[in-house]
């Protein structure tokens, strides 16, 4: 091997910019929009080639970097860390993004944009994603952050004639900017602390961890590490901080919201892991920090799932049904925090990859139902709109029972096994209650998704929109919804996998 | 070909067949539902070869077949049959190609999907009753519960959305507590190891440990996931919708399987495993039982819809079934399974009977029916003996299981009661009790009922059909008295207070037996009241001329007929497979709970004593 370990763990995480760049470069020729429909998969299929080739070749690459015993991989001093957590969840996020890239491909929203421009801000945010995922200090954590969060903004507001789109995009940023603002207070004052007990400035994980090991830290360190918390919290979209999602998801183009519901909750899901090892797991207030974070994770699901009840808009139901889902995962964190690290860490990961190929198969299936209309308002998909659909698409149709069971977590779906796991894990972790009522609101959640099903199949009524037949979008639909049911029937591989999280974890 | 006849194969081929019939390519035509039937059939000759192959003279589970699934979870595939299981699933196995058959009837759009979920239902049901694994019973709880929320909302009448959505919410939300109950009965165990949610290993370990509150907490989480299925009285609700709703050939299997895997449950997952929180809670669940049973009854003798009175009846007889088991003796218990064994095929043939009626009268209305009896005979001929056998007329099978659990659940107090061949004979005193009551009642409720035609009428009508009834039972108990002890003694005996060794709950059982035995009176009522509707009088006005059964209806009703009068005549096979299971379950409750074992000091030659 020509590079050092350090070198080769910049290779794919630059890959995907490099790529962005390539694809800006080709993309000279304004797309054609002669106002007739055009036929999807025509146009810039190499663009789209492109783009899978280099998330692909980047999830290759981490693959093959050194195995599950072997020490972690730092990069640009403590900057990134490539370790048994990050090991599992950057293949999965290029996987994810690639599938991302496929739905908007197909998606009809997208058909009369330029596609490579909205294919190089996907690819940005995903080496965002992955800046954050691997992030081993708070700086790399923020530049991570903001790179996703940036290229966010642009695709929620990625059509620039739709006004629901230009209310998300508006709504995400200013939501977003607040959001950063605590982070980067937050790491301020956890710099400052850490910097005086240990007598030199950090701003690494592992050193702030040890600076709060120590039992030094003065509350203002605490104030720090919460609002950093806070901060990754928003970007989950778990309740207190889960205002934005129902607008913006609604607004944004519906591949673009798939990518906000998978790739940016995985990787903030991992920053958040790796923030609160390296502070409240080592210290006398971690007991008080897994009650909070119980408290955060029922109210999400409650509130999710109720709220999911009430929608008619499919994608604000899914938007409900995402911070539920932020919820579960949080059960996870509750674990690992009351003491069963190896149990919750697993089950968390194994679920938010579970989660990130469910959620795009479910985007998936309302990008496959969506018309064309040029009526802003005649173009969302509502529960009267898709009445019946199923019977004119059964390929749709198996993909949505298939994901939205997964979604209400019914076996033999991986959402099944996801859910169980961290429940078991929370269980084990002493944390009954939690764990009761994380279930009482999955019954919500079960009726909401069946809502969808039953309009989706038990109804009949004249098609108002035709739906959309892409190439493409099929290959997302038929990818995820196989994902789904494969990691749900034969989950061990899946979950040994995502149990080398722990091992050689860092710090 | 061992493997043939496993429980694995078992489970696996129905699931095949329906994969397979959904790739069939003809999506409306009858094609499928023949390769589904000839499936179905397959099915049925490997539940055969596995009754004959196995002895289920111990009570313990056989051909048990354990392999790692999830290792890391502590989740296997463990598929084992003991006697009871093996009862249940011979049920579904003759249900199913019977509902397959009937759904030709009233299945006419997508009957290629319609089967292969009926084929699905199948498997999961077998798979619900074979499995000896926390977590692989919920898979199959939850996938049993999926084909059937779409046979009963894709498939089912005008207001099928709302009742299947209603469905799977009341079982959706038992489910969930379920799940935190296997989760935390898989963990609480041994907090240090890995966990294990092997039915044997868990028992084991809750039996070691004492959880105080919690064990409490976790039984009720059990038992309340198992008795909305069931349903005991209050958890009910979704009960009138589905069954007015859903196509009536898949009801066969609902009403006829579904709900006793629910109860099997109850039985094997919740009493079994949290023996001492049960003697807690049993007492409440007694009373909701008993009052269910009174209370369905009583609803299902004032509804104005076929469908209603039959769903209400299958509730009055399951509140019995789980009267029965909370009793936890080894008659109670075998009788509870042989009367939801033999509910099965009642309800089974009663709702066919209605898809049937419905398809040539358009409604189901007991208004718009009548006068069938003289249009199409052998339909109303169908319709009386299934009728008589939900009832519990001796003779046919409804009786030997309703008697069993009457009998096994008075003898709550430790009184040992040989469970002989004969003893479906010592009831002739109940049986003339019964028949006394009926005649009476029938002849209150024709004086009495508004809408009865005038008094002489109604009265001749009343006192022929009563006469009729009374003339058959008269003979059936002088068939059934000389092959028994005699009744009178035997009863006697049975009332006799034994104080020795009293169950903690021997004084309320006894009770609630003495009042639910007015059910059974009630079920005459209103089963008398849907035949005098539905076969007798003038025709309904706004409905089509009726036409007899035809040859597949024949062919569709004819098996389950046949089971009726074979089991009611001849219960003994039945008995000796579900007997030896029932004590040992009944062994191991009484002594995790503390309870005084059962022997059996009467015990004739011929029985086991426990």
């Amino acid at each position: 091997m020509v590079f050092s370990p350090a070198g080769a763990l910049l290779l794919p995480l630059s890959l995907p910019v490099v790529a962005a760049a390539l694809l800006l470069l080709l993309s000279d020729a304004p797309p054609q929009n002669d106002g007739g429909p055009s036929q999807p998969g025509t146009g810039g299929r190499h663009l789209l080639l492109l783009a899978l080739l280099a998330l692909c070749t980047s999830a290759a690459l981490f693959c093959a970097l050194p195995g599950a015993g072997a020490p972690p991989v730092r990069a640009l001093g403590q900057a990134l860390v490539f370790d048994g957590l990050s090991r599992v969840v950057a293949p999965s996020l290029c996987a994810v993004a690639a599938l991302a890239a496929l739905l908007g491909f197909g998606s009809v929203q997208l058909r009369h944009q330029a596609p490579a421009e909205w294919l190089a801000l996907l690819l940005l945010g995903t080496s965002g994603a992955l800046c954050v995922a691997l992030a081993g200090d708070v700086l790399a954590l923020f530049l991570g952050v903001e790179l996703m969060s940036m290229a966010s903004y642009v695709l929620a507001g990625y059509r620039r004639s739709s006004r629901r789109a230009q209310e998300a995009a508006l709504k995400y940023y200013l939501y977003g900017a607040f959001a950063s603002a605590f982070m980067v207070f937050g790491m301020a004052l956890l710099w400052g602390e850490a910097g005086r007990v240990l007598g030199e400035p950090t701003f690494s994980l592992v050193g702030i961890g040890f600076a709060a090991g120590t039992g030094t830290l003065q509350p203002l360190g605490w104030v720090g590490a919460g609002l950093l918390l806070c901060g990754l919290l928003f970007k989950v979209g778990a309740v207190p901080f889960h205002m934005w999602t129902p607008d913006v998801y609604q607004g944004a183009p519906t591949p673009s919201t798939a990518f906000f519901a998978a790739i940016v909750k995985l990787a903030s899901f991992v920053a958040l892991t790796r923030v609160l090892l390296a502070t409240v797991a080592v210290t006398a207030v971690r007991e008080t920090s897994a009650n909070a974070l119980a408290v955060v994770a029922v109210a999400s699901i409650l509130l999710g799932n109720v709220l999911a009840l009430r929608q008619v808009s499919i994608k604000r139901l899914l938007a409900y049904s995402s911070v539920a889902h932020a919820g579960y995962a949080t059960l996870g964190l509750v674990a690992v925090l009351a003491g069963r690290l190896q149990d919750g860490l697993t089950a968390l990961t194994y679920y938010l990859v579970t989660y990130g190929a469910i959620v795009i198969g479910a985007f998936a299936v309302v990008a496959a139902l969506e018309g064309s209309q040029a009526d802003e308002r005649r173009q969302e998909l509502t529960l009267e709109r898709m009445a019946g659909l199923g019977r004119s698409h059964p390929l749709v149709a198996g993909a949505a029972i298939a994901s939205l069971f997964a979604l209400a977590g019914i076996p033999p779906t991986a959402g099944f096994v996801g859910k169980l796991h961290l429940l078991l894990a929370c269980v084990r972790g002493g944390y009954l209650g939690t764990a009761g009522l994380a279930a009482f609101g999955s019954a919500f959640g079960a009726f909401a998704y069946l809502r969808v099903l039953a309009a989706l199949m038990f109804r009949s009524r004249p098609l108002e929109t035709g739906g959309t037949r892409s190439p493409w979008l099929a290959g997302a639909l038929l990818s995820s919804t196989a994902a789904a049911l494969a990691m749900g029937l034969f989950p061990e591989p899946w979950l040994a996998w995502a149990g080398q999280a722990l091992s050689a974890m860092a710090p | 070909m061992d493997w043939c006849t496993s429980p694995t194969a078992l489970v696996v081929l129905p699931m095949l067949a329906a994969v397979g019939v959904w790739t069939f390519p003809d999506k409306e035509g009858s094609g499928a539902r023949g390769i589904a039937l000839v499936a179905a059939l397959c099915e049925l000759m490997l539940a055969i070869g596995r009754a004959c192959a196995g002895s289920f003279a111990t009570g313990e589970a056989e051909s048990l077949q354990v392999a790692a699934w999830i290792p890391s979870l502590g989740v296997h595939w463990a598929l084992g049959l003991d006697g009871i299981a093996m009862a249940l699933v011979l049920l579904v196995a003759v249900l199913t190609p019977v509902a397959v058959l009937a759904s030709a009837g009233d299945v006419q759009n997508k009957s290629r999907d319609y089967v292969a979920c009926l084929l699905l239902l199948e498997g999961a049901l077998i798979g619900g009753f074979c499995a000896r694994d926390l977590f692989l019973f919920y898979v199959f709880w939850e996938a049993m519960l999926v084909p059937s929320y779409f046979l009963v909302g894709m498939w089912g009448g005008e207001h099928s959305t709302r009742a299947s959505v209603r469905f799977f919410l009341y079982t959706m939300s038992a489910s969930m507590l379920l799940l935190v109950g296997i989760v935390a009965a898989a963990s609480v165990g041994h907090i240090g190891e890995a966990p294990s949610f092997l039915l044997s290993d868990c028992q084991q370990h809750l039996g070691q440990v004492d959880l105080g509150l919690g064990e409490g907490l976790l039984f009720l989480a059990f038992a309340l996931a198992f008795l909305v299925k069931v349903p005991l009285f209050p958890l009910h609700g979704w009960l009138p919708e589905t069954y007015s709703e859903a196509p009536a050939s898949s009801l066969a299997l609902i009403s006829g399987v579904m709900v006793k895997l629910g109860a099997i449950g109850f039985l094997r997952f919740a009493l079994l495993l949290f023996p001492r929180a049960a003697t807690f809670c049993l007492p409440t669940i007694m009373a909701l039982a008993v009052f269910g049973c009174l209370y369905a009854a009583w609803l299902a003798a004032g509804q104005s819809r076929l469908r209603r009175v039959l769903a209400y009846s299958s509730m009055s007889h399951m509140c019995l079934c789980i009267l029965a088991l909370c009793a936890m003796t080894p008659l109670s218990v075998t009788g509870s399974v042989v009367q939801m064994v033999s509910h099965g095929i009642n309800a089974a043939a009663l709702f066919l009977l209605v898809g049937m009626i419905e398809k040539r009268c358009q409604s189901d209305y007991l208004s718009e029916l009548g006068g069938l009896a003289h249009e199409a005979p052998m339909l109303a001929c169908a319709l009386g003996l299934s009728a008589f056998a939900a009832i519990g007329l001796p003779g046919l099978n409804g009786f030997v299981g309703e008697f069993l659990l009457l009998a096994g659940t008075y003898q709550s107090d430790g009184l040992g009661v040989a469970l002989t061949e004969g003893t479906v004979a010592q009831g002739g005193i109940v049986l003339l009790l019964t028949a006394g009551a009926l005649v009476v009642l029938r002849v209150a409720w024709g004086l009495w009922s508004l809408d009865a035609p005038p008094w002489g009428s109604a009265f001749g009508r009343a006192l022929r059909l009563g006469g009729g009834l009374l003339v058959g039972f008269g003979v059936a108990s002088l068939v059934a008295l000389p092959v028994g002890p005699l009744p009178a003694g035997y009863l006697m005996q049975l009332l006799a207070p034994k104080a020795s060794s009293l169950d903690p709950l021997a004084t309320p059982t006894k009770l609630s037996v003495l009042v639910a035995i007015a059910s059974v009176v009630m079920a005459a009522v209103y089963m008398v009241r849907l035949l005098e509707r539905t076969l007798f009088g003038p025709p309904g006005a706004y409905r089509p001329r009726a036409h007899d059964l035809d040859g597949r209806e024949r062919l569709v009703l004819m098996p389950l007929l046949f089971a009726m009068v074979a089991l009611g005549v001849w219960p003994a096979p039945l008995l000796r497979l579900c007997e030896p299971s029932a004590t040992a379950m009944v062994q191991y409750f009484r002594e995790g709970a503390g309870w005084p074992s059962f022997h059996a000091p009467h015990a004739p030659e011929g029985t086991k004593a426990p």
